[in-house]
């Protein structure tokens, strides 16, 4: 006999339906973004193809001033970080992707790739730009993918990988809903189904779900920290819900220097949960056992010659500078919005005006949730993700380059938070319409975006 | 039912709407496009017009738009842009004079619209520019583009400084050198030895000797210094001595000279680049680079909607089309269905 709740079965029908909405608007994007137009997926593509040709361990060689004249930097780095391989097969691999990239109208659509379609080597796309240093873990899950489907073309096997991203996409929605409902609890299921909807729609979010990009992945390992904290703040967490939550962070430091964010949310999910005296005593031990594993995080980065790691107190001082200057927050704010073709165009004025009143309706609206909500659990969970947004934020500002997909990791916060600030923020009679007026916004501006933005900027705006 | 039928009604107007819209677009039919900008070519000076082949990929023309900035001074804030059929010796086709208003300064697109030249389409066109006033030098500084790759450089300055011999140190980041953009002031190019000595770093005996490559002054603008590519020169140190005639000023900053390292294209691919045929000054074509500007037409739905399926392929936009119509529905379903509504099989039995 099934006792759950008559709402919980009819929403979990009301879930299954959303979650195939959200795969075929995943799916959308898959087919509609044009190989290559994902932000570095030329430098990630070429990573994996390396580990896919059996190329895994780090080299120990060393390359002198007398090697850059002779070899691209770009092949440099990848010597450098793969045992084995040898310069002839690092050129293979970018002429393939070059070839592939001409084929593809990448110059004709990105603005600021220059205008020759000639080029020889990536320096000649973006001098001074590698991935080669990104942490592993992205490029091991990928290769598997390249490896099988190996005998297929470039274009096809760029096609392969990114489905991994519509997987991961359709993973962290799931996730999201599963942390809005241990927060808005079982008699919010409308709620839990809104933050999971906003997070699918968000189109910028969505696009992530066709980009060979190691960012799907950080994001989906930080989703799965946060709902695994949120667990554990709510006590609803099981040995194995922790065992998980430790594994998970682990996995997110060794996918991506922006998803550090990961052990701070693990261990602000500890801290937050209510006490009791078993855990209270305990919770000290977390803080040298965090920081031990952030020095042991950014010396496997460093080793790596990871440039998110500041190299010195002057490039430390830089980033503060940046940090305070408000151009970082510019930047991401502009790029999160969507920035189209390798964000060399821009939304229009007005979209960041209207966003920019939604977010601070929305941070209002959830400052005085949390204000209204009971003492307990729920307001240490909106806690959770308030602080969660904080801690990405300040990573991105902190690694000096404002990137909107590096925020992406915290958008089961930031979902919960709009619905909880926009709509459970006011009194129930106003709700229905709140929630449906902001469904109905949310599916014209992802139709404008894909249309009017990219689907107009990835087709037609083309240079000669 | 009802609102379940609401619900992919909706998603119907947004998706087919913003496709609607689209094709209602106006997109530029030819387009330099390219960031940031870098190089403005110089002020306008009178009988030294700016000008720029190009191919009109339509068959109506009704506007190009030119990048521009003005340039610090006091001369008439108007420009002129003729167009010609073929070339600079050829039938002028239309005349747009245009008065940017005074809080105009750029840089920007400036347009400038003509009534509609019909059947252009694959015709060989040219336009030109200059100022208003055909006794003064115009403040208006057009921006243009090199086709190859731009490497190493130092931004545009906040000084002009007076000098016969300027020297400067380079790292090549790329192979292929091929030139150096210098940001210059009062530059007569004929009234005196003007050109560009490169040695590599060390060395007594010259590598390259470039020049420019027209005979237009050059006012608070690029001068262009060409050479003969240097096939290695990645990751190699240079000097560069450039000798300018007399009067000549260069711009500096803190950080040093402003120039800019270009790089290729290869030398075969001097004058044509699709349906560009190059820059010109006064009359004489300038390889390797064009001006930035965009072509319009009037608009025609039926050739965006063309262009549009040709390139992304009418499946894709179909499948699109109906994917996210199909997701929009369903989206909007599970908010907007009602409890009643829901299957049976969704209720305690």
């Amino acid at each position: 006999m099934d006792v759950r709740p008559q709402e919980t079965r009819a929403g979990s029908s009301r879930f299954r339906w959303l979650l195939v909405a959200t795969f075929l608007h995943g799916l959308v994007y898959l087919c509609i973004l044009p190989p290559w137009m994902g932000e570095d997926e030329p430098w990630h593509f070429e990573n994996l193809t390396h580990v896919s040709n059996g190329y895994w361990a780090k080299s120990e060689r060393v390359y002198e001033m007398e090697d850059q004249r002779e070899i691209p930097l770009t092949q440099i780095q990848a010597l450098r970080r793969f045992e084995g391989l040898d310069h002839e097969q690092a050129n293979e691999v970018q002429q393939e992707i070059l070839g592939s990239m001409r084929t593809n109208h990448f110059w004709r659509r990105v603005d600021w790739a220059g205008r020759g379609d000639r080029v020889r080597n990536f320096d000649e796309v973006a001098w001074g730009f590698s991935t080669s240093q990104q942490p592993p873990l992205y490029y091991f899950v990928t290769a598997p993918i390249a490896a099988l489907t190996s005998s297929l073309s470039i274009e096809a096997r760029l096609f392969a990988v990114r489905g991994l991203s519509l997987l991961l996409y359709l993973a962290t929605v799931v996730l999201v809903v599963r942390i809005a409902r241990q927060i808005f609890g079982s008699d919010g299921e409308t709620f839990s189904l809104l933050a999971g909807f906003l997070a699918a729609w968000f189109p910028m979010h969505a696009r992530m779900a066709a980009v060979v990009n190691n960012d799907v992945l950080a994001r989906f390992l930080v989703t799965l920290v946060l709902y695994l904290a949120v667990r554990v703040t709510a006590r609803t967490a099981s040995r194995k819900h922790a065992i998980a939550l430790g594994i998970a962070c682990l996995l997110a430091i060794a996918t991506k220097t922006t998803a550090m964010s990961a052990l701070a949310i693990a261990v602000l999910g500890v801290v937050l949960a209510p006490r009791e005296p078993p855990v209270k005593s305990r919770k000290w031990l977390l803080i040298p056992a965090g920081l031990l594993v952030c020095v042991l995080a950014v010396i496997f980065w460093q080793s790596m010659n990871n440039p998110a790691v500041p190299y010195s107190v002057q490039e430390l001082a830089k980033r503060f500078d940046y940090a305070l200057s408000g151009r970082g927050f510019v930047e991401v704010r502009d790029s999160i919005l969507g920035s189209f073709n390798w964000e060399s165009r821009p939304q229009p004025g007005w979209v960041r005006f209207v966003f920019g009143f939604g977010a601070i309706s929305a941070l209002v609206g959830a400052i005085v949730a949390w204000k209204r909500a009971t003492p307990g659990v729920e307001r240490r969970l909106l806690l959770l993700c308030a602080l969660t947004i904080l801690v990405q934020f300040s990573l991105i500002l902190l690694r000096g380059v404002g990137k909107g997909r590096y925020l992406m990791p915290a958008i089961g916060a930031i979902a919960v938070l709009v619905v909880a600030g926009l709509v459970r923020v006011l009194p129930e009679r106003r709700r229905e319409l709140a929630g449906v007026s902001l469904v109905l916004l949310w599916v014209a501006y992802d139709a404008m975006f894909l249309w009017a933005g990219l689907v107009t900027n990835q087709y037609l705006g083309w240079g000669d | 039912m009802r609102r379940t039928l609401l619900a992919f009604a909706l998603a119907l107007v947004f998706s087919s709407g913003f496709l609607l819209l689209v094709t209602r677009s106006h997109p530029a039919s030819l387009e330099i496009r390219t960031q940031p900008w870098q190089m403005p070519a110089g002020k306008l000076f009178h009988g030294h017009a700016i000008g720029q082949h190009f191919v009109c990929p339509t068959n109506s023309l009704t506007e190009i738009q030119v990048a521009l900035v003005r340039q610090p001074g006091d001369s008439g804030r108007g420009l002129r842009l003729t167009l010609k059929s073929e070339g600079p010796a050829g039938e002028v086709l239309r005349t747009s004079e245009v008065t940017p208003a005074a809080d105009t300064n750029g840089p920007a697109f400036i347009a400038f619209p003509f009534t509609e030249v019909a059947d252009m389409a694959d015709k060989p066109l040219y336009f030109e520019l200059e100022g208003l006033q055909r006794d003064q030098l115009s403040d208006w500084s057009p921006w243009i583009s090199w086709r190859g790759i731009t490497g190493a450089g130092k931004p545009w300055g906040d000084r002009y400084v007076a000098s016969e011999t300027v020297r400067d140190e380079v790292l090549a980041i790329q192979d292929d050198w091929t030139g150096v953009a210098l940001a210059v002031d009062g530059l007569n190019v004929p009234a005196g030895r003007c050109e560009l000595i490169v040695r590599e770093s060390g060395q007594e005996e010259t590598l390259r000797i470039g020049t420019v490559t027209h005979a237009s002054p050059i006012a608070a603008g690029y001068a262009v210094f060409t050479f003969d590519p240097i096939e290695r020169s990645r990751w190699r140190d240079y000097e560069l001595e450039f000798v300018l005639p007399e009067g000549a000023r260069v711009v500096e900053s803190d950080r040093g000279l402003s120039a800019l390292s270009l790089h290729g294209p290869a030398p075969e691919a001097t004058v044509e680049q699709g349906k560009l045929g190059g820059l010109t000054r006064a009359g004489r074509i300038v390889p390797h680079r064009d001006l930035i500007f965009r072509t319009y037409g009037t608009p025609d739905a039926e050739l965006v909607l063309g262009t549009l399926l040709e390139r992304a392929g009418t499946w894709r936009i179909a499948l699109v089309w109906l994917l996210s119509w199909i997701a929009g529905g369903l989206a909007l379903r599970s908010f907007l269905v009602e409890r009643e509504e829901l299957p049976l099989d969704e209720f305690p039995h």
